[in-house]
């Protein structure tokens, strides 16, 4: 005889509904607002939450930066989280209700769009409180955090760049080592006698490897935005220039197949195989970072360090730095965004500044602490650390504009770098395409958050 | 319908609950509401506006990626082809009894477990155009191999070419449709006087087309959805040569901040999706053979 239960017994029945409960109940305690609610310690001191992109050793510098902020600050308990550099994250956590109190931005494109949105917290009331002032604020970093006339970021060290040379190669080249090209005209000839043919037909070096075109525009002069008429300028004389530019550098070196090939063995970026560190590169635009890469990846190489070109005709453009850097946002649904502000504030005194501009090879973002002793001089490192510094504290540092379509229009100047170089499109055609293609989106968000 | 109905139902629906609640929340749920966000201007940071058919219009007449990226998409239908040629052909000669067959099988099989994210970034060096495996080999027969993932010609064969590196997946199901082929049709083919290519012609080809037909609809949705390759290798570069639609779709919602446009673009896909399958659906009856079908006439 079978012992059949009825599915109908009361003791399924509350099996059932208790099983129900369970489930209800875990939905329950991991809901994002109630989790968000729970943000104190068990000693009652509010925890506040920073989300940041830092991975590896750079994570447990920044680790030791929040140590030292809960020491000195034993009223608030500061907990990082890493978002492994994803910022989209921080937007889903945005939009879900249950954003960090902090955070920094791993990609600084996403500024504008994030601050047209309304999904960052204007920061100039709480700056207007207790500093620091913007005219203290290098140019550079400043100019990343504005977007229509109000800060909503603030710098957290920023990275600005320069010219490295190999000095072994110049000598090899029968060049100056100590004479590094001034004017970009100067460059393309040095790049070009730098640049070595294989007996196979294929390069084996080249002189400088093309960098990034929107530090081109920079050293050009160009603007590639007009935030007063929310024009977007890709397409300005001096734009066109510089991608005319980057693609005579590309000719001078044997054309875009040679350099694509070539290229293409370019070993790890962080690495001895790095195609400046390797020698088949023999001058390279990077930023105050390397340095400290030249020592742990080419101890022995003769290198020199100083100010990108500018145009022969454009003196005045001498020292132009193009900027980039690390930023740090309040969301508009920080649960502590005083707390959060004392945080921001303190990453601006000179010990969280020196401490994190050691660890992690980044310019200070305040002017008076670019020459702190400490960081610029003991050492060939640090000497040449201290060059990239007293760059970025001159009056033409760039930095890319923000717009809330900056990731469109990244992409798009990488894409008529592509179509030009590859003479599929003029630069002046590839240019225009940029601009009106990103014009059409900017308008479209201007217009829909009307 | 009766009381001892009702709780007859509500009990099969109790059963079924965990599909249905799955399937209610995680499906049609966000189908629906991606249909209605098609329809909005929504950038995921603030509340979606509706704004009609705009993002339908902007997609098909005012934006010329997304035709760059259909006819991207399109050209990798090519694959199709070559794959099942391809898929066959390995299959046959997986088939033969032969010594270490099994070893065989198993080694052609191993590209397809591989993951198509480290396939690609395997891929990144095979088709290294300094260092890479393909143009070592071209090398040695004096070709020049070409920079395949930085030249826009070059760029969606070399797509081609991983893809059919990993074909082991279909072969595994040639290898079995073939095994399934009754020998005795074999037998009466080869008593007839029927030559290796008669039999494979008339006794192989159709006893495997349902398995064909299976792999070419599978296929061509793979072809339509073709994403993780991309992204992980190229981005859609060089010259937007390998900005197939489903990145295109991806860059939208999670780059640029125009999911409205993304889901009105994801409703195309889905609708050709849909009318690529019919068609083959429809011509289906011409070329593929079902025996219980045949017998039934």
């Amino acid at each position: 005889m079978s012992s059949r239960v009825s599915v109908d017994s009361p003791a399924r029945r509350w099996a059932a509904a208790g099983g129900v409960a369970v489930l209800l109940l875990g939905i329950w305690w991991a809901a994002p607002g109630r989790r968000a609610q729970a943000r104190r310690t068990a000693s009652g001191v509010p925890e506040l939450h920073v989300w940041s992109g830092w991975m590896g050793h750079e994570r447990d510098a920044f680790e030791e930066i929040v140590a030292a902020f809960n020491v000195e600050h034993p009223h608030v308990r500061l907990v990082n989280t890493s978002t492994a550099q994803d910022d989209s994250k921080v937007f889903r956590a945005i939009v879900s209700g249950a954003p960090p109190d902090v955070f920094f931005i791993w990609n600084s494109e996403y500024v504008g769009a994030l601050a047209q949105h309304g999904a960052l917290r204007p920061l100039d009331d709480l700056m207007a409180r207790t500093g620091p002032l913007a005219e203290d604020i290098l140019a550079g970093g400043l100019a990343q955090c504005r977007y229509e006339g109000r800060m909503y970021a603030l710098p957290y060290l920023v990275d600005a760049y320069a010219l490295f040379w190999n000095k072994g190669l110049f000598r090899e080249a029968g060049l100056d080592p100590e004479r590094p090209p001034k004017t970009l005209e100067e460059l393309l000839e040095v790049a070009a006698r730098l640049t070595v043919v294989g007996p196979d037909g294929g390069l084996t070096r080249m002189g400088m490897a093309p960098f990034a075109l929107h530090h081109v525009c920079a050293l050009m002069g160009g603007s590639l935005y007009d935030a007063d008429h929310h024009r977007v300028t890709a397409d300005s004389a001096e734009n066109v220039r510089a991608l005319e530019w980057l693609c005579a550098l590309v000719e001078r070196q044997g054309g875009s197949a040679q350099v694509d090939a070539f290229s293409a063995g370019f070993g790890e970026y962080a690495s001895s195989q790095q195609e400046y560190f390797a020698g088949k590169v023999a001058m390279v635009e990077s930023g105050q970072w390397w340095p400290s890469f030249t020592e742990r990846f080419a101890r022995e190489m003769d290198y020199g360090v100083c100010a990108l070109p500018y145009p022969a005709d454009r003196p005045d453009l001498r020292n132009t730095v193009p900027f980039g850097g690390n930023f740090a946002c309040i969301p508009a649904g920080s649960r502590h965004p005083d707390l959060a502000w004392e945080f921001l504030a303190w990453t601006q005194t000179r010990v969280a500044q020196a401490h994190f501009a050691r660890v992690m090879h980044g310019v200070p973002n305040l002017k008076q602490f670019l020459e702190l002793p400490e960081l610029t001089t003991g050492s060939r490192e640090n000497e040449a650390f201290g060059v990239v510094c007293s760059l970025a504290g001159g009056p033409n540092g760039r930095a890319f504009p923000v717009t809330p379509a900056n990731t469109l229009f990244s992409r798009e100047l990488e894409l008529a770098v592509d179509f030009a170089t590859h003479g599929t499109k003029t630069p002046a055609q590839a240019m225009h395409d940029v601009t009106v293609r990103v014009q059409r989106e900017i308008d479209q968000i201007l217009e829909a958050g009307r | 319908m009766s009381l001892a109905d009702r709780r007859r139902l509500v009990r099969g629906l109790l059963f079924v609950s965990p599909w249905l609640v799955g399937f209610v929340g995680l499906q049609l749920y966000p189908m629906l509401l991606s249909l209605y966000l098609s329809f909005c201007r929504y950038n995921t940071l603030t509340p979606p506006r509706f704004v009609g058919i705009e993002n339908y219009r902007t997609m098909l007449f005012a934006d010329e990626y997304v035709w760059t990226s259909i006819g991207n998409t399109l050209f990798m239908m090519l694959e199709l082809p070559a794959s099942v040629v391809l898929g066959i052909g390995t299959a046959l000669l997986l088939n033969r009894a032969a010594r270490a067959i099994g070893l065989f099988r198993t080694l052609y099989c191993l590209p397809y477990v591989l993951p198509s994210v480290s396939a690609g970034l395997l891929w990144l060096w095979v088709l290294n155009s300094d260092q890479g495996l393909v143009n070592a080999l071209l090398g040695l027969l004096h070709i020049p191999g070409p920079s395949w993932l930085k030249d826009a010609q070059w760029a969606k064969p070399g797509f081609m070419l991983m893809d059919l590196w990993g074909i082991g997946g279909s072969t595994l199901i040639y290898l079995a449709a073939l095994q399934g082929v009754p020998q005795h049709l074999h037998e009466a083919a080869e008593l007839d006087g029927a030559g290796p290519w008669a039999r494979f012609r008339h006794v192989t080809l159709p006893a495997v087309s349902p398995t064909v037909f299976f792999l070419v609809v599978t296929g061509a949705l793979g072809v339509l959805q073709y994403f993780a390759q991309t992204f992980v290798m190229t981005k859609g570069q060089p010259e937007n040569s390998t900005l197939f639609f489903g990145l295109y779709l991806f860059q939208n919602a999670f780059e640029y901040f125009r999911m409205g446009f993304a889901c009105a673009m994801a409703w195309l896909l889905f609708l050709v999706a849909l009318l690529a399958t019919y068609l083959i659906f429809r011509t289906s009856a011409r070329w593929v053979y079902y025996e219980a079908q045949e017998g039934a006439r």
